[in-house]
């Protein structure tokens, strides 16, 4: 029987504190205990990207993450992305205009390791685009509308 | 203005993009136990028992079932039913399931289940297609391990071998396993429904296989199952036929505990358990005159259907069909046959039989060129069906076949004439290739599939002029909900944002036939339009009394001189006559045929693709690259391009890893590699540069013309690639996937 | 869920040894726990508790000096990829992190796991063994500084003692020298190495001098190979120079069979990239 490790972060800006068993990764965690769906569970060993979510504003893939670790940080998910007003980001509208969402099984996954890359560079090239998101496995769209849509969502972002 | 040859956002998409789209294991029903299952450790024995004491005791555990626990009929309903949903007295594959444990929380049903002891004795096992045919190997299926044969014998091709031919060429080509990997593994939910029903929710293909299987397995009725499609997130004919399995497990549970239930497998589960693409072995050959005017064909056809028939006869039907490739050839014999094996069962896998040999014969053709001395392209272009060409099966082609037109377009876009001889003499360590193959598909099921090759739908508009259509074939990634409700509109004159397509709830859509065979468009797309035109005929009809003159539709609105009323407000008005508002709509396949000698109408019409590929390819380490693949498909109409756009990029990609990265690793039937980190599906950075292409050459039969097509893309390029590696290597692979191994004993 | 007994994060050495040694239970040193996660899984790594040693300063600088440069046992991959003096220093190392994994990976990740770890087809690992890189490892009684290349005895062992962490990986400035990482994957990226190869030299008036051939993934740990080295020590490494060099690195590597690869097309691949790796080491 374990004992239980209390976490103390921040999801999506709001302060959560949880009395967990040590053994449960942040994918759990969010999907579990804190309802929050919206990141997937596509391997639970790091290699699809599935649960790719922003750790103090770095994606990590979550199934790899203890969540005791993510004690003290700041955690963003895709249900953090879209306005109050349900009004899409900039790269969720951008996938969805572009024709970058098929069975959509990877797509907040995308969308976080994309928004991660925005916020570092502006203006990504095309190359980064995909060094960024090589981690983030696709099976449905070959991932050329995806990268188009990235590099739209880059344009709009206001300098 | 109509919607049906526009590029149209789709309406699904938003919601997966904020993550709101529930998948199956975004269900959490209250106090649901969670099951795990005990699987085969060997690959071929008897069960002598299964010990289920320590499991049953162990901490969290609330029941544990095994083939004695289930109630109804213990197989799964398909083509021959032969396969268990649990084992009964026999093992026949490592991996195939044995007992399902259901616990308080999934960790605790699965070292439940690991405490399970099966006591077996162990049989002579075989895993090789072409050893399991062999006279004295061990029997998998009796009596043979032959599941199914077919053949095809069109003209004298043994006369025309020996006479007519100025040159033949005959080669062996090999393909493996390919799997899925949808990014949503497989999962189910049952609940019950309070009234000795249950409610099995989760991700699939075909609501109604699954349907058919719980009440199999449950022993309930028809009318007391409800089975309801979560947002399916990738099937690829991966949830054809194995979600029956899971589905009926979670119902079994259901039904033996009252409870809640979740079946979620995770990666090293599904790929361990869940169907795959049949390995298949092909001998081509290949006869022509000197002008390479091919004049026969000869092909041997082999495909590993693993341990139980599940969809083997009709993929081997669909791969003998076209098993000759898409040209005219007067004298053609095929034979073919799905062996049983001790390995995982096989199954449906976008292309259905057709990669496979598809690869064989677009390759030997290439060898056939290169014997000719002629461009590949040009020994293609004089052979080619047409109009008025005769198939391998004898069905003369009488409309919509655009093979020439997308072969001219691939050849043209891709430079190929000037290209493909420029790359010759090349010297140094890393040199290109240009290859080029072409592919037929024909959609639908086909005489294979007759039965089944049905559909309806449900129209219901509303008071307030929104819509609902109700089909029982699905959306799994592919854009079928936005199709459908394309089409509805246009036939409607609705708006297309008033346009609803519903879940796929079995309780509330029709049964329209499986989502499979590239069909939904023609057999979904024509009952909706059926559905939809007693409707219209309403809706004008009020219209033209409140307008006073003829309507014409334009959007959401209805014309006649400068007034107009919208599609709502005509609504309203068949509300206020008391019109019947909802409508069902019937499709049923026109005939098809596939008689003696597998002469027949085998299909009611082709899609084709053509597809030139340009690799790079690294000598001294045999890595291939592919730069550009140029891809274009005759999809009769295409009723949205973005869509037809998507499945080649999807498609070529998915082709790409089958024919150069994706290879599953087998020992003794047990898989090595049953993880992503070693099998091996593309990355953003291993894909080509896609240009993707379509043609429109309309079939009399599918809704504005339009035929299906996404499993095209399987069967034309992963065949370009490989030449395009040939022509590189100087040097023809033989097997698929060509990995850098195969490169470097292929140069030796 | 995997089943841990305890995740504890100290921040200090005394917090670190007083936990080591209060443990009654199996414990696993753990930063980025890339690694740890899938092996928990696996059930390769039994229940214990888990010592996060992030939060431990030593562990975590970045520190150019004037003949060293000293990277902490928990840098993340990520954090090596983007420090530009690194890129500039020792781009090879920078190469070799960078090609760890994904990006989600290569943020958590650290160095100090992939040592750990000990595989040998480690990235990182083999770009600091070529660099000549020494690791301190650091326990209650004190610190020991041992050369790299000795560190890992075989596929998933090292020399740390029971108490013993590592600190850091100290890497000497040699100004001028060249180092290269070549990786051989099955795909473009995200992928375990086939065959690997980090070489070091310095050129002067176009010749190699000191020079270090380190494979990866083609043998129990990432090994030197001194006959290939000798080979082109001091010499002008012309076409059939390299060619010979090929030979001698195919012959002296001992890969085996396994999910990724062939021990046959390792053996040719591990001569190729030695080639073009020392080749690049001039241009």
């Amino acid at each position: 029987m374990s004992r239980l490790v209390t976490i103390e972060m921040t999801v999506n800006g709001k302060a959560v504190s949880l009395a967990v068993d040590p053994g449960k990764t942040l994918l759990e965690v969010l999907r579990q205990d804190l309802l929050l769906t919206g990141t997937k569970a596509g391997c639970e060993a790091g290699e699809c990207g599935a649960c790719t979510v922003l750790l103090d504003g770095q994606p990590v893939a979550s199934c790899l993450v203890p969540a005791a670790a993510a004690h003290g940080g700041s955690v963003e998910t895709v249900e953090g992305l879209a306005g109050a007003d349900g009004a899409l980001d900039a790269v969720q509208a951008a996938l969805v205009r572009e024709g970058a969402v098929q069975c959509g099984f990877c797509t907040p996954g995308i969308a976080m390791s994309a928004v991660a890359l925005l916020r570092e560079t502006r203006h990504p090239t095309e190359a980064a685009i995909r060094e960024a998101l090589a981690g983030n496995l696709c099976r449905c769209t070959g991932y050329a509308r995806v990268v188009r849509a990235v590099n739209a969502a880059a344009e709009e972002v206001e300098p | 203005m109509k919607t049906v040859g526009t590029r149209v956002t789709r309406q699904d998409a938003a919601a997966k993009a904020t993550g709101q789209a529930k998948y199956v294991d975004d269900i959490q029903p209250s106090g649901a136990i969670h099951v795990a299952t005990a699987r085969a450790r060997v690959p071929h024995a008897r069960i002598k028992g299964i010990d289920v004491d320590l499991a049953r005791s162990a901490p969290g555990v609330v029941a544990v079932l095994t083939a004695a626990d289930v109630p109804g009929r213990n197989l799964v309903p398909l083509v021959v039913n032969d396969y268990p949903f649990l084992a009964d007295g026999e093992v026949r594959f490592v991996g195939q399931a044995v007992a399902l444990i259901a616990a308080d929380t999934p960790e605790q049903a699965r070292r439940a289940a690991a405490a399970v002891r099966v006591e077996t004795e162990a049989c002579d096992a075989v895993f090789d297609a072409r050893e399991a045919l062999r006279p004295g190997a061990p029997v998998v299926h009796a009596p043979d391990n032959a599941f199914r044969r077919f053949h095809v014998l069109k003209g004298d091709p043994d006369g025309a071998f020996a006479s007519l031919c100025d040159v033949v060429v005959e080669r062996t080509f090999e393909t493996d396993h390919q799997v899925h990997v949808y990014l949503e593994t497989q999962g189910m939910v049952a609940e019950p429904d309070g009234r000795g029903g249950v409610v099995v929710t989760g991700s699939m293909q075909c609501p109604y296989y699954v349907l058919s299987a719980v009440c199999a397995a449950t022993g309930l009725a028809r009318n007391m199952v409800h089975v309801v499609q979560s947002e399916t997130g990738g099937g690829f004919g991966g949830k054809e036929d194995v979600p029956s399995i899971v589905a009926a497990h979670a119902a079994l549970v259901c039904q033996r505990t009252g409870r809640a239930v979740k079946v979620i497998y995770d990666r090293e589960e599904d790929f361990t358990s869940m169907s795959k693409r049949h390995p298949g072995w092909a001998r081509v050959r290949y006869g022509a005159t000197r002008d390479g005017k091919l004049v026969a064909c000869d092909v041997e056809y082999v495909i590993n259907g693993g341990a139980y028939v599940t969809l083997s006869p009709i993929v081997l039907w669909r791969g003998t069909v076209h098993a000759a490739g898409p040209y005219e050839i007067p004298n053609v014999r095929i034979e073919s046959v799905a062996a049983a094996t001790n390995t995982v069962p096989c199954g449906a896998f976008r292309g259905f039989g057709q990669p496979q040999v598809a690869f064989g014969q677009e390759s030997c053709l290439d060898e056939l060129a290169r014997e000719l001395g002629m461009d590949p392209a040009e020994l293609r272009r004089r052979n080619v069906l047409h109009l008025g060409s005769t198939t391998s099966t004898g069905q003369e082609i009488r409309e919509s076949c655009g093979l020439s037109a997308a072969l001219e377009t691939v050849l043209e876009a891709s430079s190929w004439a000037a290209r493909r001889p420029s790359l010759e003499g090349q010297t140094g360590t890393v040199r290109r290739g240009l290859g080029v193959a072409v592919g037929y598909y024909g959609v639908g099921l086909g005489a294979g599939g007759k039965a089944l090759d049905r559909a309806h739908a449900f129209i219901q508009i509303e008071a307030d002029g929104s819509v609902r259509v109700a089909v029982g074939t699905t959306e799994m990634g592919q854009g079928a909900r936005s199709e459908m409700a394309q089409i509805a509109a246009d036939t409607l004159s609705a708006p297309l944002e008033a346009v609803q397509v519903l879940t796929a709830d079995t309780t509330r859509v029709p049964d329209s036939g499986p989502t499979v065979a590239s069909r939904t468009t023609i057999a979904s797309g024509k009952a909706v339009m059926k559905a939809a035109v007693p409707l219209r005929q309403c809706i004008e009809g009020a219209a033209r009394r409140l307008l006073g003159g003829e309507p014409v539709a334009d959007g959401g609105m209805l014309r006649c001189g400068d007034r107009s009323i919208s599609f709502a407000d005509a609504v309203a008005a068949c509300y206020a006559e008391r019109q019947p508002m909802s409508s069902v709509g019937q499709w049923v396949s026109p005939e098809t045929s596939f008689g003696e000698n597998g002469q027949g109408d085998a299909y009611i019409v082709y899609s084709y693709i053509a597809t030139v590929a340009e690799v790079e390819v690294d000598l001294e380490l045999g890595t291939t690259r592919v730069l550009d693949i140029w891809s274009a498909i005759d999809v009769g109409k295409a009723v949205n391009p973005d869509q037809v756009e998507a499945q080649i990029e999807g498609g070529s990609v998915q082709a790409t890893g089958y024919a150069l990265m994706e290879r599953l690793s087998l020992r003794r039937g047990v898989i090595e590699n049953p993880n992503l980190s070693s099998y091996i599906i593309p990355t953003t950075l291993d894909v080509p540069r896609i240009h993707a292409f379509f043609v429109e050459d309309p079939y009399s039969g599918g809704p504005f013309g339009a035929k299906g097509f996404g499993e095209v893309p399987m069967i034309g390029t992963p065949a370009a690639i490989a030449n395009a590696v040939a022509h590189a290597l100087g040097a023809r692979p033989p097997a698929l996937p060509i990995t850098p191994e195969r490169v470097l004993e292929v140069r030796r | 869920m995997i089943d841990l007994l305890g995740y504890v994060a100290p921040a200090s050495y005394d917090e670190l040894w007083d936990v080591l040694d209060a443990a009654d239970t199996p414990v696993v040193v753990c930063a980025g726990c890339t690694d740890l996660i899938p092996k928990a899984r696996a059930g390769l790594i039994k229940p214990a508790v888990w010592i996060d040693v992030r939060r431990l300063a030593p562990l975590r600088g970045l520190v150019l000096e004037p003949d060293r440069v000293v990277i902490g046992a928990s840098v993340t991959h990520h954090e090596v990829v983007t420090t530009p003096w690194i890129a500039r220093e020792i781009p090879a190392l920078a190469a070799a992190c960078g090609s760890v994994g994904s990006r989600q990976i290569r943020t958590r990740g650290t160095l100090g796991g992939n040592a750990a770890n000990a595989s040998p087809s480690a990235d990182a690992l083999l770009a600091l063994n070529a660099l000549d890189a020494e690791v301190v490892l650091r326990s209650r009684a004190g610190s020991r500084q041992v050369p790299l290349t000795s560190f890992c005895t075989g596929p998933g062992a090292t020399v740390l003692g029971r108490g013993e962490v590592i600190e850091s990986f100290v890497v000497p400035r040699r100004l001028g020298r060249k180092a290269v990482f070549l990786k051989l994957g099955p795909r473009q990226a995200v992928a375990v190495a086939k065959v690997s190869v980090a070489a070091a030299a310095d050129v002067v008036d176009g010749r190699l001098r000191d020079v270090r051939i380190v494979m990866g993934s083609v043998a129990p740990t990432q090994i030197r190979v001194p006959e290939a080295e000798s080979l082109v020590e001091g010499a002008v490494p012309d076409d059939a120079l390299l060619r010979r060099l090929d030979e001698v690195v195919a012959r002296s590597v001992r890969p085996i069979d396994d999910v990724r690869s062939t021990a046959r097309y390792r053996r040719i691949a591990s001569g190729v990239l030695a080639r073009r790796a020392v080749a690049s080491l001039l241009g």
